[in-house]
């Protein structure tokens, strides 16, 4: 009897003591953010799995044929130009961000006066690198190398974008002032950029940069280059889409003989594909020419229902198919309504403006979007005049608006853009996540916008975006083969917003086992779910 | 007696410099008085102290306030704006007068490099709808931001100059933002010394032909601006006016076209630098506006009188309705801002209580509790203005979650991840926090289950 006693004392002991082991490995895995990401081997059965009654579900769904590109925000030469400033400390805050973010992708504004700051010589077939007039090691030259070296440091893919004449221009120097190759400005309106005089001196300079960027400077992020359309005009200030193209002929041409076009891809222009049907008719005219679809979005703002963005980008993705193309690059993007001027936006602090970009990058991606350019990273003062608004993150007097907050004091967007770049990857698929309707006359959730992604990695990382004042259940079926075991799970909700705008990012909170092939989640009131088991160092 | 002589002259010349000073303090402190009261501004007239008439927009660090008791515009560089709007009427035909220091040197009086220019623009006549929209605030002040302001009078100090500029803005057909020069120049009052001054527009209609340019029926404006009663110019605008954006004739419609009256301030001072280390500012202690539209006789324009001021509403929203359950283990938020109706300015402070004790965390505007036991709990609400006060009781249903179909471990309540900042650190109500060792209780409580049954099993069978 006593050896019975002992035998059991012992058996419940040693229970005891595995529950504990096991239960604190479980919180020491999720604070560290490295949940076990093994998957099953065997493709699970739709039809053999049931939900719980109480779910709503949703099964993962069709894979996009093309993979991402990244995620990203354009990084112009003014942030490193001297007029902002940019102290050791400041560039160490800016480059953690990126780093912390994951951002993969990114438009870099260039004008030809950074380089050439009067016309080399009256041959655009011969490029004189040892006139006076060119530079390579002028400032602005130097900033834009410092905006490259990091994206060569961080992988991130960069659409270098040739972004008219600079009519504004005034060379750090002091020695210049204007654009050499640009309109004379009393015949077009009064605007910052005009179009080329010279389409074959316009070629000549943005293909001899890249050629010396790709083959001088050896950067390899460098994912094509693009023609901006927005300085295009005629003599009557009207916008010319032919001219547009004639241009963009020319320096494909240019790439060509210069023998750098299989380096580099020709991107799309942004300002064009408002409407998918004209989209269409005006890409007729420059499928030869462009390699990479493109669009430029302002169109919604927080009241926009998900199923607009959803419809808009699925017409203009099957634009993208029927001329045979594979990416499709939104090229400048961020909460398109409620400016007071070009670049300032009174919803800019606003929590919705966040919640939006995280519906507009699902909604998407889920279409087939491959690559995301923010407009624009972070307030950046540009051309020695005036603050760009539109960032991730305030100016660095940030603490002077609002005492309460830190220098450089992210705006809303940035906590939800940091979640959907942070936990997606280059290379990732996006999958559909399909509602299951119950009977014909069911209608889908229209507060609920959700993707999936398939990381290159084996992780998977769902995003789940409810714009309803409750909280949603969802279980979300995954039978792939790939179906994770165990996932994180993170939120961004108006609440957790840090006061002070530190960019800081929410951390796992809870741990969702997946490993039947649902993952069942509770989506938060106005907010985002992030559930993912990529890790992230 | 030579002695007392050249004392007594001494004495006199002593005499003769005190009395010749305190005379002329006494004059420049009845000047520096006159000219406050140059024009007389009624208290009910003064716009410059009364917030409910104006809209305002500040950019970046910008700062326009009614603090002070005066309309001011701080922190005046060139990553800010300063905007504000009269939005109250609208008029034609009108006199502006402003008392105000426009402190806005260039050079910098603090020897800071790289300030070329300062100013203040007042413009007029703009075209909008409704003035209220803030939206509209920086592109109706702003006239070379959008398309809306017509005319605008620029106090500007450039190289050390106080110059009074007329400017128009090509906007008629809404589709220019350009600027041209009507006037420019230096004033001929220096306005920028740090002082008080008082600055007037005055805009009438003359529907006499312009003699230059006969037209049929042709109408115009006569614009003139005055500093402390000094005329600086008058300028005729004909309503037929030459486009140098369009390069062609428009006509201004001046006779049905009536509009607001903006305040914009900016200066190329690097964004570094602020009313703090510069000292610049606009700081309008009187501002009065009289319309003369629709009137025979200007004479007997009134000056408008200040709005009414609006009454703040503060109530709590009765018909509040909460989602219809909640469940344990799972944090809720509730958005304070949905339970109480307020149409003030001030920001509000909230309280969350059950019976007298304070109940859940208040965090950026939200409840934030996450309910650890089932039932019903009436949570009372308050709301603060400072002022007012408003309180709302909401009775919130909380369950057991039918299953648990996760397994999950709950660990801590969201904490951030740290990047280059100090993560902030949330206030979380602890009883919700389990550790893990508790965790492995429960399951070691469950793991016992089947072995407690093996023994009874065992002692059954010893039995028998």
């Amino acid at each position: 009897m006593k050896k019975l006693l002992f035998s059991i004392l012992f058996v419940l002991t040693m229970i005891f003591v595995i529950g504990c082991e096991k239960n604190t490995e479980e919180n020491k895995t999720t604070n560290n953010n490295k949940t076990d990401i093994s998957t099953t081997n065997n493709s699970l059965d739709p039809n053999n799995i049931e939900v719980l009654s109480e779910y709503q579900r949703y099964d993962i769904g069709e894979k996009n044929d093309a993979p991402l590109i990244g995620f990203g925000a354009q990084m112009d030469t003014d942030i490193f130009m001297p007029w902002n400033n940019m102290t050791k400390e400041d560039e160490e805050i800016w480059e953690n961000r990126i780093k912390e973010m994951n951002l993969k992708y990114t438009r870099i504004k260039y004008f030809p006066e950074f380089l050439e700051r009067a016309n080399d010589n009256d041959d655009p077939n011969v490029f004189d690198y040892d006139s006076k007039d060119v530079d390579f090691e002028c400032a602005e030259m130097q900033a834009l190398y410092k905006v490259l070296d990091l994206c060569e440091k961080y992988s991130i893919k960069v659409d270098f974008s040739l972004s008219g004449c600079y009519h504004w221009f005034e060379s750090y120097d002091g020695k210049y002032k204007g654009t050499w190759l640009g309109e004379d400005s009393s015949s077009v309106s009064n605007y910052w950029v005009t179009g080329p005089t010279d389409f074959d001196e316009y070629a000549e300079n943005i293909v001899i940069v890249t050629k010396y960027l790709l083959e001088v400077k050896k950067y390899t992020c460098i994912w094509g280059i693009s023609n901006i359309s927005e300085s295009f005009f005629n003599e009557n200030g009207v916008k010319s889409w032919d001219s547009y193209v004639e241009s963009c002929r020319i320096i494909r041409d240019r790439l060509i003989k210069e023998g750098i076009k299989d380096k580099i891809l020709f991107i799309g222009c942004s300002e064009n594909g408002g409407v998918p049907k004209y989209y269409k008719e005006e890409f007729e005219t420059v499928k030869d020419i462009f390699d990479v679809c493109c669009t430029g979005n302002y169109n919604w703002d927080y009241t926009c229902e998900n199923e607009s963005i959803r419809n808009y980008f699925t017409d203009m993705l099957d634009v993208v198919k029927y001329y045979g193309k594979t990416d499709f690059a939104i090229s400048e993007f961020c909460q398109g309504k409620h400016f007071t001027d070009a670049v300032h936006k009174t919803d800019i602090d606003d929590y919705s403006a966040g919640l939006y970009i995280a519906r507009f990058c699902i909604e998407a991606a889920k279409a087939g979007v491959t690559a995301f350019d923010h407009y624009i990273l972070g307030d950046t003062f540009f051309t020695n005049s005036y603050i760009h608004t539109m960032g991730l993150w305030m100016y660095r007097d940030s603490n002077v608006v609002n005492p309460e907050y830190i220098s450089w004091a992210a705006h809303p967007e940035y906590y939800f853009y940091a979640m959907v770049s942070r936990y997606t990857d280059r290379g990732a698929y996006a999958y559909k996540v399909n509602e299951e309707l119950k009977s014909e006359y069911d209608d889908e959730d229209r507060d609920i916008a959700i993707v999936a992604f398939e990381l290159l990695d084996g992780s998977w990382s769902y995003y789940i975006a409810n714009t309803s004042n409750e909280s949603k259940k969802i279980a979300v079926v995954n039978t792939l083969s790939t179906h994770p075991q165990q996932m994180n799970a993170y939120k961004v909700t108006e609440s957790w917003i840090p006061e002070d705008r530190a960019c800081v990012l929410p951390e796992s909170f809870k741990v969702i086992d997946a490993s039947n092939g649902v993952a069942y989640v509770t989506v938060p009131a106005n907010g985002l779910l992030v559930v993912s088991n990529k890790i992230v160092e | 007696m030579k002695k007392v002589i050249s004392l007594l002259l001494v004495f006199i010349l002593n005499l003769s410099i005190f009395v010749l000073c305190f005379n002329v303090k006494n004059v420049n402190a009845e000047e520096s008085e006159s000219n406050e009261n140059l024009i007389e501004v009624a208290e009910v007239n003064n716009l410059a102290n009364w917030e409910y008439d104006w809209n305002t927009v500040e950019i970046g660090a910008g700062k326009t306030s009614f603090d002070s008791g005066n309309l001011t515009m701080e922190n005046i560089n060139l990553a800010t704006a300063n905007y504000a709007l009269y939005q109250t009427n609208k008029f034609n035909e009108f006199r502006m007068d402003m008392y105000a220091n426009l402190y806005l040197p260039s050079p910098s009086d603090f020897e800071i490099e790289g300030n070329d220019w300062c100013n203040l623009y007042v413009t007029f006549f703009i075209d909008f709808e409704d003035a209220k929209q803030v939206e509209n605030v920086a592109q109706a002040a702003c006239p070379w931001t959008m398309n809306k302001g017509h005319f605008s009078v620029c106090f500007e100090r450039i190289g050390g100059n106080s110059c009074c500029q007329l400017l128009i803005n090509e906007t008629f057909d809404g589709a220019g933002s350009n600027r041209y020069f009507l006037k420019s120049g230096p004033a001929k009052t220096d306005w920028c010394d740090n002082e008080y001054h008082w600055f007037s527009i005055v805009t009438k209609a003359t529907r006499s032909k312009n003699p230059a340019r006969p037209r049929p029926e042709e109408e115009g404006i006569t614009i003139s601006v005055y500093i402390d009663g000094v005329e600086q110019f008058s300028y005729y605008q004909s309503n037929v006016y030459y486009s140098n954006t369009n390069l062609q004739e428009e006509v201004i419609p001046f006779s049905t076209q009536k509009g607001y009256l903006g305040l914009w301030a900016s200066s190329s001072f690097a964004s570094n630098y602020v009313t703090e280390n510069t000292g610049v500012k606009c700081d309008i202690k009187k501002l009065q506006i009289t319309s003369y539209d629709d009137l025979e006789d200007p004479t007997l324009a009134t000056p408008y009188e200040r709005c009414a001021r609006p009454e703040v509403k503060l109530d709590p929203v009765l018909n509040y309705s909460p989602q219809a359950y909640y469940e344990t283990g799972e944090e809720l938020e509730i958005k304070l801002s949905e339970l109480f109706e307020y149409d003030g300015t001030e920001k509000l402070t909230y309280t969350s209580s059950i019976k007298g004790e304070p109940f859940g965390t208040i965090r950026n505007g939200y409840f934030v509790w996450t309910p650890d036991e089932a039932g019903t709990y009436t949570i009372h609400f308050t709301a603060t203005d400072g002022e007012k006060e408003a309180s709302n009781d909401v009775r919130l249903r909380v369950r057991e979650p039918e299953v648990d179909p996760n397994k999950t471990t709950k660990v801590d309540e969201p904490t951030t991840v740290k990047t280059d900042e100090e993560p902030i650190s949330d206030e979380q109500d602890s009883s919700n926090k389990k550790s893990g060792c508790k965790g492995g209780i429960a399951l070691s409580i469950l793991s016992i289950l089947p072995v407690m049954g093996a023994v009874v099993l065992y002692k059954r069978k010893e039995r028998l």
